[in-house]
C-alpha cells in the first residue's frame, strides 16, 4: 500500500493542492521524461521499430511455454486460497476480461472494425442468463398476461431455471446475434464512423436495460436482476460456500474459476484456428484493405457480420457466468468503461494477437481492480497509457507475427500497404 | 386504444410546445458551439477528436474557477456580472486553446501517418485522461454558477424566454457567421479548405499543414471555451459532462453533414429540438411504452439513422469516402 | 500479524463508496463507524468472559459498484473481520451481501433503503434506517396531509435508489388522499432537465416530489424556477445534505426532504457526538455518520453479550432488542429491518434544512 501511496504522492507533487501547481509539477515531470528519452535514444522514438522483433518473439515465448502457463493456471487459484479468498475473486474478474479481450480482438484486431460498444454483447449474455435462471420471469407474470410462465418449473423458486449447459451457449448465441443486427446497419460504416455508432449501440443498450420495467418489467431497470441461480451440475451448486472436497472447503471462486478457465481454454483453441483459417485471412484483408480485399473476392459483408458475431458470441458467454457468479446484474455494471478497459487490454497486449489480448488482460486487470481506491487515478493512469503506447509502441507488448511485419512494412514504405494482400499463406 | 388517443392529445398545448422549443433551441445553441469544433477538426484531418467535449468540460471548470474569484452570487450588479463574465470567457477560450494545441501536438500528431484506428484510440486515451484529471485533481462532484443575469421577456401566455437564453441563440450565431468568414476569407482558412480537400497537394502548394492542423485546433477549441460560458449560465457541470455533451454535439455534426459550418449549427439545433421534443412528447406518442428517460438514447438513434441513410448530412458539402 | 491471547483485537468491516462522487455519504458513515470503535478502545473495549476485546475498523472502497463490492466484501472475509458495517448504495450492498451471507457474516447497512435487501431471505442482512415504503409513505403522507397538495408530479432519476423512493411516493399517493398528474423520469448523466419539467408544468402539480440525488436535484430545482414553476418540492434523503442547498443556491428556499432518524437536536448525546467528530475530522457531519455509529456500538455490544465468533455476534445482533442508539431505539424484526422507523421532514431556510416535522412509522 505505501507504494501507492508514494506514487499518488509523486504524481500530486510538492505543491499544494492548486490543480494549476500539479500541473506545472505534471508538466515538469513529462517534459523531464521526454529529455531523458531524447537523451537516451537520440530521438524520440515514434514507432519503434528495434524492439519489434524481440516482441515477436515475447508472443512466441508465451505460445512455447503454453503449457507451462496452464499449469500455473491450474495451480494459481490454490496457491491464492491460501491467503483468502481476495486475489482468488480477483483473478475470477480478470478471467472474465481474458474472455473479453479475447472476443473483442476478433474484432478489433483480426477484422480491424474498433468497437466501442463491446459491453453491449457482455450485457446481452449476461441479461439472457439472468431472466432464465431467476424468479425475474415468473415476476412479469404476476404483473401481466402477456407472458405464460407457470410454477411448475424445476428449482426451488418459481419462474425459469434452465441449466447452465443450454443457458451460456445460449447467451452466446443472443449475443452473436445481437452483434449480427448491430453490424447489418452498419456495414457501409468504416473507421471512427463505425467506432462511434458501436458506442451509441453500447449505450443504447444500457440505457434500455435500464428502462425496460416499464410498461411490462423485462429487466426490473435499474434496481437490476437478483437471485440469479449458481451454476450447477446435477447437484453440485457452484454457488454453495459449503462445498467439501474431503476436507478442504470450495469456495464459490474456486468453481467459477476452473469454469472460466476451461472456457478460455476452448475460447482461444476456437480463435487461434480461426486465425489461421480463410476466414482468419479474410478478416485480415478486411482490415488491411477493405476495398482491396472485395476487389480480391473476399464476401466482405458476411465475414464482418461473422467477426461481429463471433466477438459478441465469447462476450455473451462471459456476460452470462458473470450473472451466474454476481447472484446479481445491473444496468450499471454495463457502462461504457468496460469497453474501454477490455480496449485498453487488446491495445496493450497488441491488437490482433491471441497471446497478447490474453497477458494484456492479466497485466491491465490486476492493476484495475487491485487498486478500488485509486478510482480515477487509475484511469487517469490509463488513459495515459493508451496515448503512450498508440504512440511510442502501437504493436502492443506482444504482437502477433504478422501484425508486427505488417507494421514493419508501413514503417518502410506506406506504398506497400494496399499491395498487402494479407498474410502469406 | 381509446386510452392510447387520448394520451397522444392530453400533453399537447401551444404553450407545452412553445416552451418545449425554446428548451430545445437552448440546448442546441451548445451543441452547435460544440460541434463547430469536432466539425473542423473532422473536415481537416477527419479524426474525431474525442477529447474534445472534455476540452469544453475543462472550460466549464474555468468558467466556476474565474467567477468563483469574484465571488459573483445572484444578487451581483450587471456591472460586476459582465466584465466578470467576459473574463471568465476569455480565460476559458485561452486555456481551451491552450489545451487543444497540446493535445493535437502530443496525441494526434506522432500519429499522423499510422493506421487509422491509431489516433481514434489515442483520442480515447486522452479524453479519459482529462476527465480523470479533472475528477483528481479539481472536483469529482457537481457545480453550478449562480443565477447570474436573471430576467426575462414574456412571448406568449406564460412562456417566457430569458435573457441567457438570447445570449446563448444569438452568441453561437455570431460565433458560427465569424467562423464562416474566416474560412472563406482568411488565408489560413484557405489553408485549411485546401488541407481538407487534399492533404498531399496541400502541403506540395506551400501549405504549412502543422501550421493548419494546430490552427484548426485552437480555434475549435476556444469555441469550446466560448461554449463552457454558455452552458455554465444555465447547466451544471461536473468531469462527465464532457464526454456526453461531446458525443451529442458530434452527432450535431453529422447531422448537418460533418466538416460543414453552418450544417454543424444546423444539426446543434435540430438535436437539441429533438431531444427535448423527444423527451417531452415520447410517452404520449408511444401509448406509454417509453419514457423520458430514453431522452439520451434518441441522439444516438439520430446519429445512427443519420449515418446510415444519409452518412453525408443534411447539408452535404463533400462525399466523404469514410461513411 | 501476532493475536496475544490476552487482549484479542477483533476487526470490525466496513464497506463502502470512499472515493468518487457520491464519496462523501461512504466517508461520512466510515468516520461515524471510526468514532464508535475509538470511543469503545478508549474506554478500555468490551469484556464477555473474562476477555477483553478491542476492536478495529477495517474499511474497504467498494466503488458502489457491484463487481467491485462482491471483491471488496471477500476482502473483509479473508481479513477475518467478525461482522461488517455497509455498504451505502443498494446494488451494491445486495452484491455484497451474497457474500456475506455465504460466510456467516453479520452485516449492518447505515445507509442502504431498498426493500430488496433484506427481503432476499439472507439472515446476515440487517440496516438501521427505514426503508424506502417507508419513507416513501412518510413523503406522500407530508405532501398530501401536511402541506395539502393533492396533486403530485413525481420526478426520479432512473437509478435504484431514485426510482425506488419514487416508486413508493407513487404507491402511497392515492392512499393519502392524493392524485398523481405526472410521471417524468430524467437520465442521471444528463444536464438539462426542462424537457421534463415543462410537461410537468402543463399538468398544473400542487407539489413535485423528486426520487434523485442532490447532484440533479440541485440544478432541477433551479432549472424548475427559471421555468416560472413556484411549487414546493419534496424530496427523499438523497437530497438533504449541504450539496443540495449549494448547487440550487436560493432556488433551494422553501424545499423540502425527508431523512430517516430524529433531528440531530432531537438526538439525545448528538451535541456531544458532533464536537468529537469535528473535532477529530474537521468536518460536519453529512449523513449517515451517527446511523454508522450506532451500527458500530451494536456490534460491539453484541461481541460484549455473546462472545467473539462470528456466529455469537450475528446471533446476537439478530436479537438485538430496544438498543438504545445515537439516532433512536432499534429492534431487528425477522428480516433484518428495524421495527420502528423514524423520519423527519427538514425544510429549506435561509441556506439551512431546518426540521419541520417528525414521523414515527411502526413500533
Amino acid at each position: 500500500m505505501s507504494f501507492v501511496d508514494a506514487f499518488v504522492a509523486f504524481l500530486h507533487g510538492p505543491f499544494g493542492n492548486n490543480p494549476f501547481a500539479i500541473l506545472a509539477w505534471q508538466a515538469l515531470l513529462a517534459g523531464a521524461a521526454y529529455l531523458i528519452v531524447r537523451l537516451v535514444r537520440g530521438r524520440v522514438p515514434r514507432q519503434a521499430t528495434a524492439p519489434v522483433r524481440l516482441a515477436g518473439k515475447g508472443a512466441s515465448v508465451v505460445l512455447r511455454n503454453r503449457y507451462a502457463l496452464l499449469l500455473i493456471g491450474l495451480f494459481l487459484p490454490l496457491i491464492e486460497l491460501l491467503t483468502g479468498g481476495y486475489l482468488l475473486s480477483v483473478t475470477y474478474s480478470i478471467e472474465l476480461y481474458v474472455l473479453l479481450a479475447v472476443g473483442l480482438n476478433i474484432v478489433v484486431g483480426f477484422t480491424g472494425l474498433l468497437d466501442l460498444g463491446y459491453v453491449a454483447f457482455f450485457a446481452v449474455g449476461a441479461y439472457v442468463y439472468g431472466l432464465f435462471a431467476s424468479p425475474q420471469l415468473y415476476e412479469i407474470t404476476k404483473q401481466t398476461t402477456y407472458f405464460l410462465v407457470s410454477q411448475s418449473v424445476v428449482g426451488p423458486q418459481p419462474g425459469f431455471h434452465i441449466s447452465m449447459l443450454v443457458l451460456i451457449p445460449l447467451a452466446g448465441a443472443a449475443a452473436a446475434l445481437f452483434g449480427v443486427l448491430i453490424g447489418i446497419p452498419t456495414l457501409r460504416l468504416r473507421g471512427d464512423y463505425l467506432a462511434i455508432v458501436t458506442l451509441g449501440f453500447g449505450e443504447i443498450t444500457r440505457i434500455f436495460a435500464n428502462n425496460l420495467d416499464q410498461p411490462i418489467n423485462i429487466t426490473n431497470g435499474p434496481n437490476g436482476i437478483i437471485n440469479i441461480d449458481p451454476v450447477t451440475i446435477g447437484s453440485y451448486s457452484f454457488g454453495n460456500p459449503a462445498n467439501h472436497l474431503g476436507p478442504f472447503q470450495i469456495p464459490p471462486f474456486l468453481n467459477y474459476y476452473y469454469l472460466v478457465l476451461l472456457l478460455i481454454l476452448l475460447t482461444v483453441f476456437i480463435v487461434s484456428r480461426l486465425e489461421r483459417s480463410r476466414v482468419g485471412r479474410a478478416w485480415a484483408a478486411i482490415r488491411e484493405d477493405e476495398t482491396a480485399a472485395q476487389v480480391a473476392g473476399i464476401n466482405t459483408r458476411n465475414l464482418k457480420l461473422l467477426a461481429y458475431a463471433s466477438g459478441g458470441f465469447f462476450g455473451g458467454m462471459a456476460g452470462a457466468i458473470y450473472a451466474a457468479g454476481q447472484h446479481l446484474i445491473a444496468p450499471d455494471s454495463f457502462q461504457l468503461f468496460v469497453s474501454i478497459l477490455v480496449l485498453v487490454m487488446v491495445v496493450a497486449g497488441g491488437m490482433g494477437s491471441i497471446p497478447g489480448a490474453v497477458v494484456g488482460a492479466i497485466v491491465v486487470g490486476f492493476l484495475y481492480f487491485l487498486s478500488p481506491s485509486l478510482l480515477y487515478l487509475r484511469i487517469l493512469v490509463f488513459g495515459g497509457l493508451l496515448v503512450l503506447l498508440i504512440i511510442v509502441r502501437p504493436q502492443g507488448f506482444l504482437p502477433s507475427a504478422q501484425r508486427e511485419r505488417e507494421l514493419e512494412e508501413k514503417e518502410e514504405d506506406p506504398s506497400l500497404v494496399a499491395a498487402t494482400p494479407g498474410p502469406a499463406p | 386504444m381509446q386510452r392510447c388517443l387520448d394520451l397522444l392529445t392530453s400533453g399537447l398545448t401551444p404553450e407545452g410546445i412553445l416552451q418545449q422549443l425554446i428548451n430545445g433551441v437552448t440546448l442546441g445553441s451548445v451543441y452547435a458551439l460544440i460541434a463547430l469544433g469536432y466539425s473542423m477538426v473532422y473536415g481537416v484531418l477527419e479524426l474525431i477528436n474525442f477529447a474534445h467535449g472534455d476540452v469544453f468540460m475543462i472550460g466549464t471548470f474555468v468558467v466556476l474557477g474565474v467567477t468563483g474569484q469574484f465571488g459573483l452570487t445572484g444578487t451581483s450588479s450587471l456591472a460586476l456580472v459582465i466584465p466578470v463574465l467576459l473574463l471568465a470567457m476569455i480565460a476559458a477560450m485561452a486555456l481551451c486553446a491552450v489545451l487543444g494545441f497540446t493535445i493535437e501536438k502530443v496525441a494526434y500528431r506522432p500519429l499522423r501517418r499510422a493506421p487509422r484506428l491509431a489516433p481514434l484510440i489515442s483520442a480515447i486515451g486522452v479524453s479519459f485522461f482529462l476527465e480523470a484529471w479533472i475528477a483528481t485533481y479539481v472536483s469529482s462532484r457537481d457545480h453550478t454558477l449562480p443565477n447570474l443575469l436573471a430576467g426575462d421577456i414574456p412571448l406568449y401566455a406564460d412562456v417566457t424566454i430569458r435573457y441567457v437564453q438570447v445570449l446563448m441563440l444569438v452568441s453561437s450565431v455570431v460565433m458560427m457567421v465569424g467562423l464562416q468568414q474566416l474560412v472563406r476569407r482568411t488565408s489560413l482558412g484557405r489553408g485549411m479548405r485546401a488541407v481538407a480537400q487534399d492533404r498531399e497537394a496541400a502541403e506540395l502548394m506551400g501549405v504549412n499543414m502543422d501550421r493548419v492542423i494546430s490552427f484548426t485546433f485552437i480555434i475549435g477549441s476556444a469555441l469550446a471555451g466560448v461554449a463552457a460560458v454558455l452552458w455554465m449560465l444555465n447547466y451544471s457541470t461536473n468531469q462527465t459532462i464532457g464526454f456526453i455533451a461531446g458525443l451529442k454535439a458530434f452527432t450535431a455534426a453529422v447531422i448537418g453533414g460533418i466538416g460543414n459550418i453552418p450544417g454543424a449549427m444546423l444539426g446543434g439545433f435540430l438535436l437539441g429540438l429533438a431531444e427535448s421534443l423527444g423527451a417531452a412528447y415520447i410517452s404520449n406518442a408511444s401509448c406509454g411504452i417509453f419514457s423520458s428517460a430514453y431522452e439520451d438514447v434518441f441522439a444516438f438513434a439520430f446519429l445512427i439513422l443519420m449515418l446510415v441513410f444519409r452518412p453525408s448530412g443534411i447539408m452535404r458539402e463533400r462525399v466523404s469516402q469514410r461513411a | 500479524m501476532a493475536f496475544k491471547p490476552s487482549d484479542p483485537v477483533l476487526k470490525i468491516g466496513f464497506i463502502g463508496m470512499l472515493a468518487g462522487k457520491y464519496q462523501n455519504y461512504g466517508i461520512d458513515a466510515k468516520n461515524g463507524a471510526q468514532l464508535a470503535v475509538d470511543q469503545m478502545n478508549a474506554a478500555g473495549g468490551v469484556q464477555n468472559q473474562g476477555t477483553t476485546y478491542t476492536f478495529q475498523l477495517d474499511p474497504v472502497d467498494d466503488n458502489a459498484d457491484a463487481t467491485q463490492g462482491a471483491q471488496s466484501a471477500q476482502k473483509l472475509v479473508d481479513d477475518g473481520v467478525v461482522a461488517v458495517i455497509g455498504g451505502i448504495f443498494s446494488t451494491a450492498t445486495i452484491a455484497e451481501s451474497k457474500i456475506f451471507n455465504d460466510n456467516g457474516i453479520t452485516q449492518i447497512s447505515p445507509s442502504a433503503t431498498n426493500p430488496k435487501y433484506t427481503a432476499q431471505g439472507f439472515k446476515t442482512a440487517f440496516r438501521v434506517i427505514g426503508n424506502d415504503v417507508a419513507q416513501g409513505h412518510t413523503d406522500a403522507e407530508f405532501a398530501v396531509k401536511t402541506l395539502g397538495c393533492k396533486n403530485v408530479a413525481i420526478l426520479d432519476d432512473k437509478s435504484t435508489y431514485g426510482q425506488g423512493l419514487a416508486d413508493s411516493v407513487n404507491d402511497a399517493i392515492p392512499g393519502a388522499g392524493g392524485k398523481i398528474v405526472a410521471r417524468e423520469h430524467l437520465d442521471a448523466t444528463a444536464s438539462d432537465f426542462t424537457a421534463q419539467l415543462t410537461t410537468i408544468k402543463g399538468k398544473h402539480p400542487d407539489v413535485i416530489f423528486y426520487g434523485g440525488y442532490s447532484a440533479q436535484a440541485g440544478p432541477l430545482t433551479s432549472q424548475a424556477r427559471k421555468l416560472g414553476i413556484k411549487v414546493p418540492f419534496v424530496m427523499g434523503d438523497g437530497c438533504e445534505d449541504s450539496d443540495y442547498t449549494k448547487l440550487a443556491g436560493t432556488d433551494a428556499e422553501g424545499a423540502f426532504a425527508s431523512n430517516g432518524g430524529p433531528a440531530q437536536n432531537l438526538m439525545t448525546g448528538f451535541a456531544e457526538f458532533n464536537t468529537k467528530f469535528k473535532a477529530k475530522y474537521s468536518v460536519d457531519v453529512f449523513q449517515y455518520a451517527p446511523q454508522a455509529f450506532d451500527a458500530a456500538n451494536i456490534i460491539m455490544n453484541a461481541v460484549k453479550t455473546a462472545g467473539a465468533t462470528k456466529a455469537a455476534v450475528l446471533g446476537a445482533v439478530a436479537a438485538t432488542k430496544d438498543y438504545k442508539g445515537l439516532v433512536q431505539s432499534y429492534t431487528f424484526d425477522s428480516k433484518g429491518d428495524i421495527t420502528t422507523s423514524i423520519f423527519t421532514v427538514y425544510k429549506v431556510e435561509s441556506g439551512n434544512f431546518k426540521a419541520v416535522k417528525a414521523v414515527t412509522i411502526g413500533g
